[in-house]
């Protein structure tokens, strides 16, 4: 029998390659000026509102401890959960690629513990965002 | 569900940062300048040393901002995102927009507590 799988909209951010299901990623915005929230953690790099809401901007190379980010991203991936939207940082939108289901966490616990996979795209390996449970840990560390 | 309006908001300019205070909670507004009483200054919060600037002072609390004007016209509130719910200490109350700009909107009690207790002594 097949194994399942599910549309993801797959992005690059600095070298690597992320995969966001296809019914929770809202839309590929442009970036506009970002309002900062002193005592946000690092890698929550400011907010922005988007059709009445305020959506917190994730760098997801400072989140997972990659790199220091870019001073200016200009595009975003927006992600939307039953509890909230989020909008995480990408250099380049790679398209949607079929990906299988039910891939282990990168890590027993953190926020690569939000991270499955590798799963095999056209463009390469791609680490798929479990987009709900990043949510939640995000929401705990703050 | 009704959106909650703040009508009176406080918009105050920290060095290029911006924070937002509902009006009606502010008693006082006075000058301060360097050598002043001592007082938590918002500054801190963007790791900036004070300066000059107007006294905002609520339940015996007061903060230092560099400048402010009012917005008169109510403003709905948008709340705060889960992920910065728990940031400076809960004193987060939500979001304004105004002329395209969002502000964050904070409770200036709970703020100036927690300017004066967590960052003034860590700069010091």
């Amino acid at each position: 029998m097949a194994e399942p799988t599910k549309g993801h909209l797959v992005f690059a951010c600095g070298e690597s390659l992320y995969g966001v299901a296809a019914d929770l990623a809202a839309e590929v915005v442009t970036l506009p000026a970002l309002t900062r929230v002193p005592g946000a953690p690092g890698h929550l790099l400011g907010v922005f509102a988007h059709r009445g809401e305020v959506v917190p901007v994730v760098d997801l190379l400072k989140l997972l401890g990659l790199g220091q980010g870019l001073e200016a991203w200009k595009r975003a991936v927006l992600v939307r959960t039953p509890k909230g939207a989020l909008a995480l940082t990408a250099t380049r939108v790679a398209g949607v690629s079929v990906l299988p289901l039910g891939l282990s966490p990168l890590a027993a616990d953190g926020v690569r513990a939000h991270l499955l996979g590798p799963a095999r795209s056209p463009g390469g390996e791609v680490a798929i965002v479990e987009c709900q449970g990043l949510f939640e840990h995000l929401s705990r560390v703050g | 569900m009704s959106a909650v309006t703040v009508t009176g908001v406080l918009l105050c300019r920290v060095g290029a940062e911006q924070l937002a205070f509902d009006a009606n909670q502010v008693g006082h507004i006075g000058a301060w300048e360097p050598g002043g009483q001592p007082t938590a200054h918002a500054r801190s919060l963007f790791l900036m040393p004070s300066a000059a600037g107007k006294q905002l002072t609520s339940e015996a609390e007061s903060l230092v901002v560099d400048s402010l004007e009012v917005h008169a016209e109510p403003l709905p509130r948008l709340p705060v995102p889960l992920a910065l719910a728990s940031v400076t200490g809960g004193a987060l109350l939500g979001f304004v927009q105004v002329a395209g700009v969002l502000w964050p909107l904070y409770g200036l009690a709970a703020l100036a507590r927690h300017v004066r207790q967590h960052l003034e002594v860590e700069l010091s």
